[in-house]
């Protein structure tokens, strides 16, 4: 690829001030071996922080509505209890953090890698996950495993609060457990399996459906999961801690795919743990999921519809650095530079909306100050845009609506009223942070185009033909939806 | 009434060997016919919106989320309490149900699954086109979908936009078409400007109003039905019948998603007023549930579901389907409702009708000449 073209394909563009880098594969390649510090100069809470704060919502939100019984009173109750524990402030912020990253960071090839990451293990818009879980979790969970082994980072992240919460793991109960045979004993009804989350591990996680598998391999998946849940939780109030019950653990040895994992250990408490483990790491070392793990992330960066000797590159990395994040990054970004062609990715909305804010240099999401949040105030217009606007585009990141997370191509990406939506948004240009009083408009997107294009001259021939129509917006309409942005 | 195995309620017309019925026999092409497809992604339970009351099979096999006031509506059958706006339809022969029926899929994923229930073919994420875009591609037929997305479902076919209320406005066109001259190289970018720059004034307005209720959905998809020169084919895209936990009965999960199906069937009968006696309305989902209840008070993936239609289109109300019963021995892999039917061969004659085309030319256009039986006479005799 050329230069520019593969700094937009790879990163989000170049800022207006930034300089072009001699080497770009070099320039990216070197963006994977450190995790970057988020710059946010406003506080950034804790995954821990973010997990009381959502407890200490549901446990009042609950009492509220067991005891409050006259409307009116509860309605302004409830408000208050929703500017408490920002209700309605955590997810924008987190969204900020994100986009304030992807926007003025000086990694944002590893930060494309993020994006990709935490769509890969999607938590679903439920149970307010995207309110006050998800966010932190990819980046406080996620962000640091991007430098491990992959195989460590599928277990961890199976692992997190929201994804046992998302995907019911926590309800799940081996039907010969301890816990069962003792209801059973009482004549109590059995709380039997749950198959989601070892569904999902298999068929999104690790090795996709062309791995095979058959029903019975899900049972086993989910039996090997039984156990892991939440731990120490007071009724009526969600527990916070992840952790392995061996009294809800499916006893016996399980088969996945032919392969064996039987029952270690020899406390009641921890027997089975291991199991987990085991699996994930041999789900991870098979063909399988090399194979599709790797064709996902040709998928992500170079085409729809990948070709074998692409994927190849990152499958030789995977197996020779035997499944290092890092290198099978850099493999990904080897395997675009080499086959990577012009306008040949549809970008996804908050990809694109990323480049044109940081190419175009807008004040986007704004000022951390912004942000600053009394919780005893209504949210302010400057503060609710980011999450409205990637509403409008139909992609709030934190809010997928299965498992399998946001599409990746452009017959998913590309339709009327989601290019609509792009258009109306860039002819309101100040709610992007691109204000009449910075420079005039037509300049700012000539210095884009000459700044982020290795061959500039088509979309400066359309901006000359708009030079003196006073057409301002226009001009940022005419190159920011022009194909060679939405496709890079 | 105990029943098993049987073929019930439309039963006379299946033990006719009739002659092909063909659809120009149910009258004039003239008319503008409509056909609105609803999607339901997560897998919906064919059990709870349709229980069986014949026996009480379901009722064990479910304590915690069984329904507890369902709306009989034949000695075996009874319709979810949420489902109100579809039962007074039934009541007026304007209903039917399509029971214990799948699309040829048995592979429990909900993705493969979509895939499959959108595209009409057999293997996952293999055609790039929906059996609904191929069978309109000849059809000179506008289509609105009612989402972001243009739904695979649709891809393929000609005159196709898609629509969700929105706050921001467009340019002028003089704008768009700096734009038009921009995308003129690029087949798939110019099409969708070219429909966008050709929309009629109302989904050309904005409005403050963000919200995405199903009603205001189904009124402006009802809105559009109902012009003569309007699109003939919607599509809604309802998500969230997933329940693996707390799946609920009367209310709940599942509930909840049945009642915003019914809200816009009802939307729509208000809408279209006359209209609707010339419109069918269609349920499309991946798969549907185990008949017994897991260990979340939820249901995992099965196989069996049930259709719903509804519209003035169906000559009156009944249960079609061969039903294979919930005894452990009757259900499919010993867990989930069979399907004795292929679900396309229902939308093949659907379509057929809708179309005015010939049933072997939908199977042959939208279904990959597929062995799919017309169900024509079992539908709408």
């Amino acid at each position: 690829m050329k230069t520019k073209a593969f700094i937009r394909r790879v990163g989000f563009g170049l800022k207006p001030d930034e300089k072009v880098p001699t080497n770009p594969l070099d320039w990216a390649k070197e963006q994977m071996l450190v995790v970057p510090k988020l710059i946010w100069p406003g506080r950034i809470y804790s995954e821990k922080e973010m997990l009381d704060i959502r407890v200490d919502f549901t446990t009042s939100e609950d009492k509220l509505q067991k005891t409050e019984k006259d409307p009116s009173k509860a309605k302004e109750k409830k408000r208050k209890l929703y500017r408490r524990t920002g209700r309605k402030f955590f997810e924008r912020y987190e969204l900020a953090i994100r986009h304030h990253q992807a926007v003025y960071g000086n990694q944002p090839v590893f930060e494309r890698f993020w994006h990709f990451w935490g769509n890969h293990f999607a938590i679903v818009d439920k149970n307010k996950l995207p309110v006050f879980n998800t966010g932190p979790m990819q980046r406080e969970q996620l962000r640091p495993l991007m430098t491990g082994r992959f195989a460590d980072m599928v277990y961890d992240m199976t692992l997190t609060w929201p994804m046992i919460k998302s995907l019911d793991n926590f309800k799940s109960r081996g039907p010969n457990s301890a816990f069962n045979v003792n209801r059973r004993r009482k004549n109590k009804p059995e709380k039997g399996l749950n198959e989601n989350h070892g569904r999902e591990l298999l068929e999104l996680h690790t090795i996709s459906p062309k791995a095979g598998y058959t029903q019975v391999d899900v049972i086993n998946a989910a039996y090997i999961m039984t156990g892991w849940g939440f731990i120490g939780g007071k009724k009526g109030v969600e527990a916070k801690k992840i952790g392995y019950l061996g009294s809800l653990h499916e006893p016996g040895t399980h088969t996945v795919l032919g392969k064996k994992y039987k029952t270690e250990g020899f406390s009641s408490k921890t027997k089975g743990k291991k199991q987990l483990r085991n699996l994930i790491e041999n789900l991870c070392e098979s063909e399988d999921c090399i194979n599709f793990i790797a064709w996902k992330l040709c998928r992500h960066f170079i085409c729809d519809d990948p070709k074998p000797e692409m994927i190849k590159i990152i499958i030789d990395a995977w197996k020779k650095s035997k499944g290092m994040l890092p290198d099978i990054h850099k493999a990904v970004l080897e395997a675009t530079w080499k086959y990577g062609e012009p306008e040949q990715k549809f970008l996804s909305p908050e990809t694109w909306l990323i480049q044109i804010a940081r190419m175009t240099g807008a004040d986007w999401p704004g000022n951390h100050k912004i942000f600053e949040y009394d919780f005893e105030s209504r949210l302010n217009y400057k503060q609710k845009k980011i999450s409205w606007i990637l509403g409008e585009l139909g992609h709030l990141p934190f809010r997928a609506k299965q498992p399998n997370g946001f599409p990746d191509t452009e017959a998913e990406w590309l339709s009327q009223e989601y290019l609509v939506r792009r258009i109306a948004l860039v002819n309101n240009p100040t709610q992007i942070g691109l204000y009449k009083n910075s420079l005039p408009l037509i300049d700012i997107s000539k210095k884009m185009v000459n700044k982020n294009f290795d061959d500039p001259r088509e979309l400066l021939g359309i901006l000359r033909k708009l030079e003196n129509k006073n057409s301002n917006s226009n001009s940022l309409i005419a190159v920011l939806c022009s194909r060679k942005v939405l496709k890079v | 009434m105990n029943i098993s195995r049987r073929i019930f309620l439309s039963g006379s017309a299946s033990l006719i060997v009739s002659a092909p019925i063909i659809s120009r026999a149910f009258g004039s092409t003239s008319t503008k016919k409509n056909l609105v497809v609803i999607m339901l992604r997560g897998g919906m339970d064919g059990l709870t919106a349709v229980p069986f009351i014949g026996n009480n099979i379901l009722k064990k096999a479910r304590p915690d989320i069984g329904v507890d006031k369902p709306i009989k509506i034949t000695s075996d059958f009874a319709l979810h309490p949420q489902l109100k706006k579809f039962k007074k339809l039934w009541d007026k022969n304007k209903a039917s149900i399509f029971h214990a029926t799948s699309i040829p899929y048995t592979g429990r994923s909900h993705f493969e699954g979509q895939y499959l229930m959108e595209s009409g073919g057999t293997v996952p994420y293999y055609d790039k086109t929906g059996w609904l875009g191929r069978a309109l591609e000849t059809a000179n037929k506008k289509s609105l979908s009612i989402s972001l997305p243009m739904p695979l479902i649709l891809r393929g076919g000609k005159d196709l936009d898609n629509f969700m209320p929105s706050a921001n406005r467009l340019p002028s066109d003089e704008t768009l078409k700096i734009l038009a001259a921009d995308y003129h190289d690029d087949e798939a970018l110019s099409n969708v400007l070219r429909t966008i720059r050709k929309r009629p004034i109302a989904m050309m307005q904005t409005s403050k109003n963000s919200s995405q209720d199903v009603k205001r959905l189904a009124k402006i998809a009802g809105q559009q039905l109902v012009q003569p020169n309007g699109p003939s084919i919607a599509v809604f895209d309802i998500a969230g019948f997933d329940t693996h936990a707390d799946q609920g009965g009367d209310y709940g999960e599942h509930a909840k998603k049945l009642k915003q199906f019914d809200e816009i069937i009802g939307t729509l009968e208000d809408e279209l007023g006359s209209a609707f006696e010339d419109t069918i309305i269609v349920s499309l989902t991946e798969f549907g549930r185990t008949v017994d209840q897991n260990g979340g008070s939820g249901t995992e993936h099965g196989y069996g579901s049930a259709i719903l239609m509804a519209g003035g289109l169906l000559p009156k109300s009944k249960i079609i389907g061969d039903w294979p019963g919930l005894e452990k021995k009757n259900l499919f892999e010993g867990r989930d409702l069979d399907s004795s039917i292929d679900a396309r061969a229902v939308y093949a004659s659907i379509l057929a009708r809708v179309l005015d085309r010939d049933h072997k030319e939908i199977v042959k256009n939208a279904f990959f000449n597929a062995n799919l039986p017309d169900m024509t006479q079992r539908i709408f005799g």
